[in-house]
């Protein structure tokens, strides 16, 4: 196994915690806190190419300040609506965000 | 001339203005007391204008029609007119179109007078006339049918007038599905003919048609004497069923429902011999056919057979009246059948005055009794004189007694018919008049003579003016109708100069001794005070209870014809509420059933659609990437080769 396989298979398991997190979480933060572990596990994707593969090149670096980012706006947005669906329904269970059903 | 012919447009329209305008008024129910004002004012003017033209050709112009048409429309080959064409025969028949219905409107004043649907009577009168009128002047074969057509509703109109009465609704429905079976054979007709010549135009058609006689063109699939025959029996079955001819005579009975001045105008005078005129208007057609004239001087026959017999045994002085009229439409038919052409528009002319007569005379002892039932008559001739003396005129032109119209016209009919050697024919066209002439006296000496049969009877009075008036004109056209055409040949020179009939002696003889022999009958056996029961009850009782029954021809319609279209109907029926109704109801269902399985996905769950959206990119990764078919997929190595697929060549 070289370098860039154990970064890989860390950054898979991260992205697979996190999305057991989203799918299963009743929380909406935890669910949010899940997104944040994608997106890193994306982040450590990026990371773990440009050190192996493309050292030269600066694009990998700037795709994960992007990502940090986003993440960043993600996190207030996300937590701006957890607020407001709190204010509304008195919990943050997103079982019972279903609304919008058909 | 030239100024003249703007005018004729308006023999038709007049009535229709005053329809529309009486109609806008019975609708608003506003001043329906001057509905009848204005339908008559239109009437006289269309009639008057229709007599000058008449007037013009009795005056011996070379003219031998008057004609106005315009361009209606236009749809694919064929050009569609609409017109005012005045022949001889047309005027001849817009004249009697407009006496009858002006003094049958006149009549109505008293008759209808009180009831609650004044305005809307008026109206529908003026339509029929509009109708009527519109019907006889048409010169192409479009506008004959559709004018055609709107007698048809007229009548369904006028005998349902009082539809709050179940048997009048049914007798208006019986009346318009009846003649329906004729009026298919008869747009079947039109069409064959205008699609075979490519013309509506009477003219046109009946070029067309003469060159198809002589083989000059050679219609498609049959041969010309078979297209002619099935062309002009196609236009026949019209007449049948609008003439009440045998079997389809049936509605016209019924049709009694109606308002007597009605039945006088529509069942008696005009309507009904629109099948008559439609087939002398069209002759040269009919007259390539011998095969055809001959179903028609049969059917006429056998229908002014079956019809007198059936009038004989009635007791309802209408229904009299009605079969009496489908017998003498048979005779009309015998004369156009046997070649006597002039004859039958004679016929039809002389009926349309005295059968008139006859209805209007019955209304007014309707209206006098309050029933119509001749059992319960019996002495009105010194109650109503003026009704009892102008119907005994009816009934004495009806019988043809010497000198009145009928007689001069029935015996030209018969005549006719034996001197074109119709020999079979006439023996039935005479014992048909001999019993004419019985049930005709009967009905007069069962309602006037003797003494009153109930209190009705005792109480009755004459009718006002407005209602005896139109009476004594038409008594004057019953008594003097055979001017008409003798000793001097008007009609006969007008319609057919070549058709030079002598009065057939024979004919005149035999059938003048069997009516007067069927009047004597019926003196010895009615006119008596007392009659404690109908004498012709006494008759066989097997012939009495056919005609009793109407010779079968109902029964045959509604347990045979009607039971089979409605068995017909209910497999339809079947087919449609299960098959069709099956497709589109399992079409929705599908829908219904789609949309109730789909909107579970829709449950608003977040966690939910992510899950589904993890599973597709998975699913659409797993098939893209077995398209592909890596070469080098091992288990050791699944990142490089994820590597290289997804960054391309780069990473070689």
């Amino acid at each position: 196994m070289n370098g860039l396989d154990g970064y890989l298979t860390i950054s898979a398991l991260l992205f697979a915690v996190g999305l057991y997190g989203v799918l299963t979480r009743r929380n909406a933060i935890a669910l949010l806190m899940g997104v944040e572990l994608m997106i890193n596990a994306a982040n450590i994707n990026f990371l773990a190419f440009w050190r192996c593969l493309y050292f030269n090149s600066s694009e990998p670096q700037i795709f994960v300040l992007i990502g940090i980012t986003i993440a960043a706006a993600e996190a207030a947005i996300g937590l701006a609506l957890i607020l407001n669906v709190y204010r509304d329904f008195g919990n943050i269970e997103v079982s019972h965000i279903n609304e919008l059903n058909g | 001339m030239t100024g003249f012919i703007h005018w004729l447009a308006w023999i038709p329209l007049l009535p229709l203005c005053a329809a529309i305008i009486t109609g806008v008024m019975a609708l608003a129910r506003k001043s329906e007391r001057a509905a009848p004002f204005i339908t008559i004012a239109a009437t006289l003017i269309s009639l008057f204008i229709s007599a000058a033209v008449l007037a013009r050709f009795l005056g011996g112009t070379t003219q031998n029609h008057l004609e106005v048409s315009f361009h209606w429309l236009q749809a694919g080959r064929f050009s569609i007119n609409l017109g005012v064409d005045l022949t001889h025969l047309a005027a001849l028949m817009a004249v009697l179109v407009g006496l009858v219905s002006s003094l049958v409107q006149i009549y109505s004043i008293g008759y209808m007078h009180g009831d609650g649907g004044y305005g809307r009577y008026f109206a529908y009168l003026a339509l029929f006339t509009a109708s009527m009128l519109g019907l006889v002047v048409a010169n192409n074969l479009f506008q004959l049918y559709v004018c055609w057509e709107l007698v048809g509703i007229c009548s369904y109109l006028l005998i349902g007038f009082w539809f709050h009465k179940k048997s009048a609704a049914d007798a208006a429905k019986k009346a318009f599905v009846v003649t329906r079976f004729g009026d298919v054979g008869f747009m079947l007709g039109v069409l064959i003919l205008s699609s075979f010549t490519g013309s509506f135009s009477y003219n046109q058609v009946e070029q067309t048609l003469s060159k198809v006689a002589i083989g000059a063109i050679q219609p498609p699939f049959f041969s010309p004497a078979t297209f002619l025959a099935v062309a002009a029996l196609l236009l026949f079955a019209g007449a049948v069923g609008k003439s009440a001819q045998f079997p389809l005579h049936i509605w016209l009975p019924d049709a009694m429902e109606g308002p007597t001045p009605v039945s006088a105008l529509i069942h008696a005078a005009t309507m009904v011999a629109a099948g008559v005129y439609m087939v002398a208007r069209l002759y040269p057609i009919f007259l390539l056919s011998s095969f055809a004239l001959g179903v028609i001087a049969w059917i006429g026959a056998i229908t002014a057979f079956i019809a007198a017999t059936i009038a004989i045994v009635q007791t309802d002085i209408k229904k009299v009246l009605a079969y009496s009229t489908v017998s003498q439409l048979g005779y009309m038919m015998i004369g156009l059948g046997v070649g006597g052409y002039v004859a039958g528009v004679f016929h039809l002319a002389t009926h349309a005055m005295f059968k008139a007569l006859l209805f209007l005379a019955a209304g007014s002892v309707i209206h006098a009794m309050g029933t119509n039932d001749l059992r319960e008559m019996g002495g009105l001739h010194r109650k109503m004189p003026i009704t009892s003396l102008t119907c005994l005129a009816g009934i004495l032109a009806l019988a043809g007694f010497p000198g009145f119209a009928g007689f001069w016209s029935k015996d030209e009919v018969l005549g006719v018919a034996l001197s074109n050697g119709q020999t079979l024919i006439f023996v039935i066209g005479v014992l048909s008049a001999g019993i004419t002439a019985f049930y005709s006296l009967r009905l007069w000496l069962m309602a006037f003579s003797g003494r009153p049969r109930s209190a009705s009877a005792e109480h009755a009075h004459e009718a006002p003016a407005v209602m005896t008036i139109p009476l004594i004109i038409l008594a004057i056209g019953a008594l003097f109708g055979g001017l008409m055409n003798f000793p001097h040949p008007f009609i006969g020179s007008l319609l057919n100069p070549a058709e030079h009939e002598q009065i057939n002696l024979v004919a005149m003889g035999l059938s003048t001794a069997v009516g007067l022999t069927g009047l004597a009958w019926a003196w010895l056996l009615y006119a008596k005070p007392e009659m404690a029961q109908d004498p012709v009850e006494r008759m066989p009782v097997s012939l009495y209870r056919t005609f009793a029954n109407l010779w079968g021809v109902d029964a045959f319609f509604t347990n045979g014809v009607a039971r089979w279209a409605l068995n017909i109907g209910r497999m339809v029926a079947w087919f449609d509420r299960h098959v069709v109704d099956g497709a589109v109801n399992g079409a929705a269902w599908m829908c219904g059933a789609s949309g109730r399985t789909l909107r579970r996905f829709t449950n608003g769950q977040a966690q939910f659609y992510a899950a589904v959206m993890i599973v597709a990119i998975l699913l659409a990764v797993w098939l893209v990437l077995g398209a592909m078919q890596p070469p080098n997929l091992t288990a050791a190595a699944p990142t490089r080769w994820a590597v290289t697929t997804t960054l391309g060549g780069r990473a070689r």
